[in-house]
């Protein structure tokens, strides 16, 4: 029942961007957790199995990254994820982990002519202030490529030689290093957010090149730069949305759109309009196949709020274009998925959109179309990372590979589950050509089972009592 | 998870189909048919599709059936196998029957003989009928007693969960052919 090997499969542009995320110490991911992001990944599992932990990292990462001001290795309270201690994140160490830590991983394909993997890890001790409370500090960054041998391996404290050597390793085609000088005496490193850097400073008698103390930074290469890119380029559609409003904040257009996503959705479906931008329309046409509403307009009030108009039937009536209503005035569905699919229209290959449960508020048939959506995203090389209790989402998903709709190495599935000592553990599954999964733990259809054999049994209870009252 | 004793099973439609039904006279199988499925399922053993079964089973789908099929496939815990006739079979039965309305039975359900035989001898079946036809054959056409034919109806669902859990291992009194011996006889 394989679908012809040789059906025409969509193309995939080449794969670029996030493909692998990896945390350890963090929550109930106390060992070491890596998973493989593909164009289309799937994260499912049970409730507090571990599935948010394994991104709210690389949000934390994310959001230090956005605070306008320093807040140092990381600001645990932000508008990702809210954290007002190391304890409330850091796993529970075990008798074989003597300090308390973290770290997180990410590797990631390069869009240079010839792609290259490029991985950064970062790990962070803790240590308790005077007050007792714990604070988490820098205590590696590592980096390597696979266009490169050994690994660049960053420590606080770190003498001249080895720093030269970092610097060396580091020559990147990316980014143009400084050359560290002669002259140069004074040689350290220093945390910059979570990153370290090493500062070389000229000694004050011997400028380089003029007059005047000098000073040059030497970062961990491009790697860093391009890492923080990724970081930031990364759309997060939370898990709660907002209620949906009768008129929305005005809001910037992109390419950056620091913290959660969905603020913008308002203001970027006003541009694309103003501009002409297809991608308007196909908006109306997505949420016509969820069966929501076959069109969205914008109307600006001021210059600083903008209102979304929706149709008020879900196909195009008689009444046409003018029969339109607020987006407060129809279903939750309209509102909470309209940041997604905006989110996987605005994003450009390669970046990554981290969509947490996308199928809140929608029917079934709606949660069914959504996995086109998300599938058509995939195909043009968004890696769409979404997190999911919908078993009908995964089946869609299933379908659309059986039907060779999707190519089954586009797609990803991780199973969390935590063990009876609380410890997350995943289990990966990529789909085959029939859409199956195979020996993955997925409940899904047990569970659904046991709920359909539980409902029969008990009707057929009452139907029976009833006969024999007859 | 699949474990090296998982069974290729050949499952009969009137199993899905009582499994899914919902009815009010109180017939035990039913509800055992149910757990067997579910059994099956989460021990992963795997069920045996042919042609003559993939067309019963679509021939009366429950909304229980398809959703046990669909996770079936999802977890590969099947196996598409499509047998030739087997002619010797066939012809043992042919002259097995005494009259047309017998060898109508007995052929009847020949396909999940000749699945059985294609994979793990084991069918799984409501079938009371054929299958006493088939311990007649048995005695003059040696291959038939290799298989087990395991009616849901015969066994509570406890046991019938240790006997998949147990990697569904083929018990003599399951083998087509076998017969009780009367008590006092060795």
């Amino acid at each position: 029942m394989s679908a012809p090997k040789d059906a025409a499969k969509p193309s995939t542009p080449p794969a670029q961007g996030i493909t692998r995320i990896t945390v350890q110490g963090f929550k109930s991911l106390a060992n070491e957790t890596s998973v493989e992001i593909r164009p289309l990944t799937i994260l499912a599992g049970a409730n507090s199995s571990g599935k948010s932990s394994i991104m709210q990292p690389i949000l934390l990462l994310k959001q230090t990254l956005e605070a306008p001001y320093d807040p140092g290795p990381l600001l645990l309270d932000g508008s990702h994820v809210r954290f007002t201690s190391p304890t409330q994140f850091l796993s529970r160490p075990s008798d074989d982990r003597e300090q308390q830590g973290m770290s997180v991983g990410m590797e990631r394909v390069t869009d240079l002519t010839v792609p290259v993997t490029a991985s950064f890890g970062v790990s962070f001790a803790s240590r308790s202030r005077s007050d007792g409370e714990p604070q988490v500090y820098t205590s590696e960054v590592t980096y390597s490529r696979s266009d490169r041998t050994g690994k660049c391996i960053w420590h606080p404290v770190m003498e001249r030689p080895e720093i030269e050597a970092l610097a060396a390793w580091s020559s990147n085609p990316e980014l143009p290093q400084t050359p560290p000088s002669r002259h140069i005496a004074n040689w350290h490193v220093e945390p910059n957010r979570f990153f370290l850097e090493a500062v070389v400073s000229e000694d004050y008698d011997k400028p380089v090149g003029g007059a005047g103390r000098g000073m040059a930074v030497i970062t961990s290469s491009g790697d860093a730069l391009q890492f923080s890119k990724a970081l930031i380029a990364l759309l997060h559609i939370p898990g709660l949305r907002g209620l949906p409003g009768r008129a929305y904040p005005f809001t910037g257009n992109g390419p950056q759109f620091p913290g959660p996503f969905d603020p913008y959705t308002a203001s970027i479906i006003d541009d694309w309009q103003e501009k002409g931008d297809g991608r308007a329309s196909v908006i109306g046409t997505h949420l016509e196949s969820l069966g929501l509403t076959w069109t969205v307009k914008t109307r600006r009030i001021l210059s600083t709020q903008i209102e979304v108009l929706v149709g008020r039937l879900p196909h195009r009536g008689r009444s046409g274009a003018d029969d339109l209503v607020n987006i407060a005035d129809v279903g939750f569905g309209v509102s909470q998925v309209l940041p997604v699919l905006v989110a996987l229209l605005a994003a450009e290959p390669g970046r990554l959109v981290y969509l947490e449960q996308p199928e809140l508020h929608l029917h079934p048939k709606a949660q069914v179309a959504l996995a086109g959506i998300l599938a058509e995203a995939a195909k043009r090389g968004v890696r769409v990372v979404a997190e999911t209790h919908s078993a009908l989402l995964l089946l869609a998903i299933q379908t659309l590979v059986a039907e060779a709709k999707l190519p089954p190495e586009d797609v990803i599935l991780h199973w969390f589950e935590r063990g009876k000592d609380g410890v997350t553990k995943v289990t990966p599954a990529e789909l085959d050509e029939d859409g199956a999964f195979g020996d993955w733990p997925e409940d899904f259809g047990e569970v659904e089972l046991r709920a359909e054999s539980r409902y029969l049994d008990a009707a057929e209870a009452r139907l029976r009592e009833q006969a024999n009252a007859d | 998870m699949r474990t090296e004793s998982s069974k290729r099973l050949v499952i009969d439609a009137c199993v899905l189909s009582n499994a899914g039904e919902l009815r009010e006279t109180s017939s035990a199988s039913v509800g055992t048919c149910r757990e067997l499925l579910q059994a099956v399922l989460a021990i992963r053993h795997t069920m045996v599709m042919t042609p003559e079964l993939s067309a019963e089973w679509h021939r009366h789908p429950t909304k229980f059936a398809r959703k046990w099929m669909k996770s079936m496939c999802a977890h590969k815990q099947w196996c598409w196998v499509a047998p030739a006739a087997d002619v010797p079979l066939r012809a043992a039965l042919t002259r097995a029957a005494v009259g047309d309305k017998q060898l109508d039975a007995m052929l009847k359900d020949a396909h999940l003989l000749e699945a059985a035989a294609a994979t793990d001898k084991t069918i799984v079946s409501l079938e009371r009928e054929s299958k006493k036809l088939y311990d007649c054959a048995a005695g003059r056409y040696g291959p038939l007693r290799a298989i087990a034919w395991v009616n849901p109806d015969a066994y509570g669902p406890a046991r019938l969960r240790g006997w998949l859990e147990a990697g569904a291992p083929a018990e003599q009194e399951m083998m087509i052919g076998y017969a009780e011996k009367p008590a006092g006889k060795e």
